[in-house]
């Protein structure tokens, strides 16, 4: 996939963006979080945990990863994979929670702007699950 | 309730509510954490297990004690515990630490595999004690951002949630430590506890008295 082929939007001044900071804003039909890693990466992701739908922007980052404050769930912002608790639970549990996968969008900086594509890398979770 | 010491805590700029319900979260990662602490401290066996046992008694009687004391302060607050545990359990703000596969569930169901000149012995999976130790340390780790993110939410407003939570913060630290040591990590710098679940930082908020030595 080549995701700079599709269109993006400039989301805000990359100078507004420090590192370890989140913004949560609307880019197209879907809220993200645009954040910025301590590496000074810029990133954007669901606004909404996978889990139970907490809000991500005040969570924090561990290294590549955003840590839901609810309940401390971690997704990694690159590949979106649940980084914890999913790996260390057991097959039963793992069976009855299923997939947590966070929906990232490709984002970089381009003349002083934070861009993100408008179509993420898979689809975002934007609802509560239904249990 | 403490009606003025509620005050002051909104007028220093602090949403109470919100620290109520990161307060909850915590007293109920605490509680069953205790409880999944207790399974996983009487399925650390054999050589290796039996090494790491005593540890893991620390670590769960101090989390029972970090429950103790979180609790005063809620209420303090204006707060209070669910009345129903199951949702004070689902609040919980880290996951349960259950039994890994290699020492319970499915995976243990084939451990009687191994066979002998003199029958079948049940024998553990050799990643077993690493399994553990690896639910143990995440655990921690949990607690740690937990605390840590009630430190930076209290920090120079709210003087009594933050010094609890900074004793709680200090023993969780501990706890990684202990168990980062034995996954290989490096030494955790500390001794023995003088005897099993002392809360050396939290004691002192444990005004009932509830567990002290």
């Amino acid at each position: 996939m080549e995701p700079w082929r599709d269109e993006y939007v400039h989301v805000m001044p990359a100078a507004e963006l420090a590192p370890g900071q989140l913004h949560e804003l609307q880019a197209g039909e879907h809220r993200v979080v645009v954040g910025r890693l301590l590496s000074g990466e810029p990133v954007a992701f669901q606004a909404l945990c996978p889990h139970e739908a907490a809000s991500l922007v005040e969570g924090h980052f561990h290294g590549p990863a955003i840590d839901c404050p609810r309940h401390h769930y971690l997704f990694d912002v690159h590949s979106g994979d649940n980084l914890f608790p999913l790996p260390l639970y057991p097959m039963w549990k793992r069976a009855q929670v299923g997939d947590l996968r966070l929906g990232r969008f490709p984002a970089t900086e381009r003349e002083g702007w934070i861009v993100i594509a408008r179509n993420p890398y898979s689809e975002p979770f934007d609802r509560p699950p239904e249990r | 309730m403490g009606k003025v010491a509620r005050q002051v805590v909104e007028a220093a700029g602090i949403n109470v509510n919100e620290l109520l319900t990161k307060l909850v979260a915590a007293a109920g990662a605490e509680f069953t954490t205790f409880y999944y602490y207790t399974i996983l401290r009487v399925n650390s066996i054999g050589l290796e297990g039996e090494g790491i046992k005593e540890i893991i008694e620390d670590a769960r009687i101090e989390d029972r004690n970090h429950f103790e004391a979180l609790v005063p302060r809620i209420y303090e607050l204006g707060g209070k515990l669910p009345d129903d545990i199951r949702p004070f359990a689902d609040q919980a703000g880290c996951p349960d630490a259950y039994l890994p596969d290699t020492l319970g569930g499915v995976a243990a169901e084939r451990r009687g595999a191994g066979r002998t000149t003199f029958g079948e012995y049940p024998g553990r999976q050799p990643s077993s004690v690493q399994d553990l130790l690896t639910v143990l340390v995440e655990a921690e780790r949990c607690a740690i951002r937990t605390y840590t993110d009630i430190c930076h939410y209290t920090f120079g407003k709210d003087h009594r949630t933050y010094e609890l939570a900074l004793a709680i913060l200090n023993e969780e630290i501990e706890h990684e430590a202990w168990f980062s040591e034995f996954l290989g990590e490096g030494p955790s710098g500390h001794f023995r506890r003088g005897s099993p679940g002392v809360s050396p930082y939290v004691a002192r908020y444990m005004t009932a008295d509830v567990g002290r030595q």
